[in-house]
């Protein structure tokens, strides 16, 4: 049976391989001598490694900690909390008696979408090979898996020289549509607005597709970039 | 404290050792790696803050720290070499020919590996994550992250081998 002794070995090392697999790689390892050299080193050199673990100091923990006590949620006492309390609920109903939109709520992976296209950093790392194409005056900056309200997805961060920044969200799982969002074609696709963003939604080859842009002409454009739509210039 | 510093605190702590270990890595000193911790968790509570509610802490954590560690790194006139971990003589001076493999030597072997393959082994063996939590951490295919700590371990092996022999390293 033609094997690779190394990729078996780090598979076997890292236990990812089958249960048939792995007892076959057992057995073969005590008649073959680079399977056991592979497997034999590279355990040593694993606990070398895992000898150098170490506890975080007590300080280190008191400063993590710290993090979370400082400069937000402060604590307050009874009367500003209740000041605050009535403060809130006035504007709440201001908005709801003058600005209708502002009651919509937006379903949790939009919202924390929204939350990425306006950030100014975005956590990425730089993909391994060539950099992806741009998508008109927008360069590709990075790409990150990401937790969109409990939605696995890969976000891919673009930015132009002037410093406009989108976003494009691809998910295995539909995105929900978001409220006061219009059709466009193909269907089901969607623009919306969203928290102070444009998003296009659209599904292609079993992938649901998010571009979060600033106004809907970027989203549309981008989404006309990438095939998903037709509408836009 | 608020519930959501509790809540925050309740989610992420218990991956403190896991960013340590990894922030001590990536920089020169204890006190460099209690700052790169410090700084993971305040993007992280900014983060949780603006409502992101990662499903396991510990990698969005990791790739948190990652990340800045390298930026640090890139940043630093000192990326090409990381001083050595204080105490320690390279490998190669008379000193460290003894018969002991030391916490040290073995510091230093990791050190040496090239990048790709020292942060595999340390997400890997020092942090203890999956090989699938790696290549999500790194972006690397999972095959890849595989290969990567595999020649890494290997390395580290065979460096703490030919120290202990007494033989220079390349």
């Amino acid at each position: 049976m033609r094997h690779d002794p190394e990729r078996d070995a780090a598979a076997y090392l890292a236990g990812e391989l089958g249960a048939l697999r792995r007892l076959w790689f057992e057995r073969h390892m005590l008649d073959c001598r680079d399977c056991w050299t592979e497997a034999t080193i590279a355990r040593q050199g694993r606990m070398l490694a895992e000898s150098l673990r170490v506890a975080a100091p007590p300080s280190t923990r008191e400063r993590i900690r710290a993090v979370a006590e400082l400069d937000t949620e402060p604590q307050r006492g009874r009367w500003p909390q209740l000041l605050l309390a009535a403060a809130v609920a006035v504007l709440i109903a201001v908005a709801l008696a003058i600005a209708p939109r502002l009651t919509q709520t937006q379903p949790a992976p939009l919202v924390a979408a929204a939350d990425l296209q306006r950030a100014e950093s975005l956590v990425v790392w730089q993909e391994p090979g060539p950099p992806l194409p741009r998508i008109g005056a927008y360069a590709w900056r990075g790409t990150a898996q990401e937790e969109l309200g409990e939605m696995a997805a890969t976000v891919y961060s673009y930015a132009a020289p002037d410093g406009r920044h989108i976003v494009v969200i691809a998910s295995s799982r539909p995105f929900p549509r978001a409220a006061g969002a219009r059709d466009v074609k193909p269907a089901p696709s969607w623009l919306a607005e969203v928290e102070g963003t444009s998003m296009l939604c659209a599904d292609k080859d079993g992938t649901s597709w998010l571009a979060v842009a600033a106004d809907p002409a970027t989203a549309l454009t981008v989404g006309r970039a990438l095939g998903l739509t037709r509408e836009g210039r | 404290m608020s519930g959501g510093q509790e809540r925050f605190l309740r989610a992420t702590m218990p991956a403190a050792d896991v960013v340590f270990n990894l922030a001590r890595r990536l920089t020169p000193s204890p006190a460099d790696a209690e700052d790169l911790a410090q700084e993971t968790y305040a993007r992280a509570w900014a983060a949780w803050i603006d409502g992101r509610r990662p499903r396991k802490a510990a990698p969005w954590l990791a790739t948190i720290c990652l990340n800045l560690g390298r930026d640090r790194l890139r940043r630093s006139a000192t990326h090409a070499e990381v001083p050595w971990p204080p105490g320690f003589n390279p490998p190669g001076q008379a000193d460290v020919a003894s018969e002991a493999i030391t916490h040290c030597v073995i510091e230093a072997a990791l050190h040496s590996l090239p990048e790709e393959q020292r942060i595999a082994v340390i997400l890997m063996d020092l942090c203890g994550f999956t090989a699938a939590e790696v290549a999500a951490i790194t972006g690397a295919p999972r095959g890849t992250v595989l290969a990567r700590v595999h020649r890494g371990r290997k390395k580290l092996a065979q460096a703490a081998v030919e120290v202990k022999s007494g033989a220079p390293r390349s």
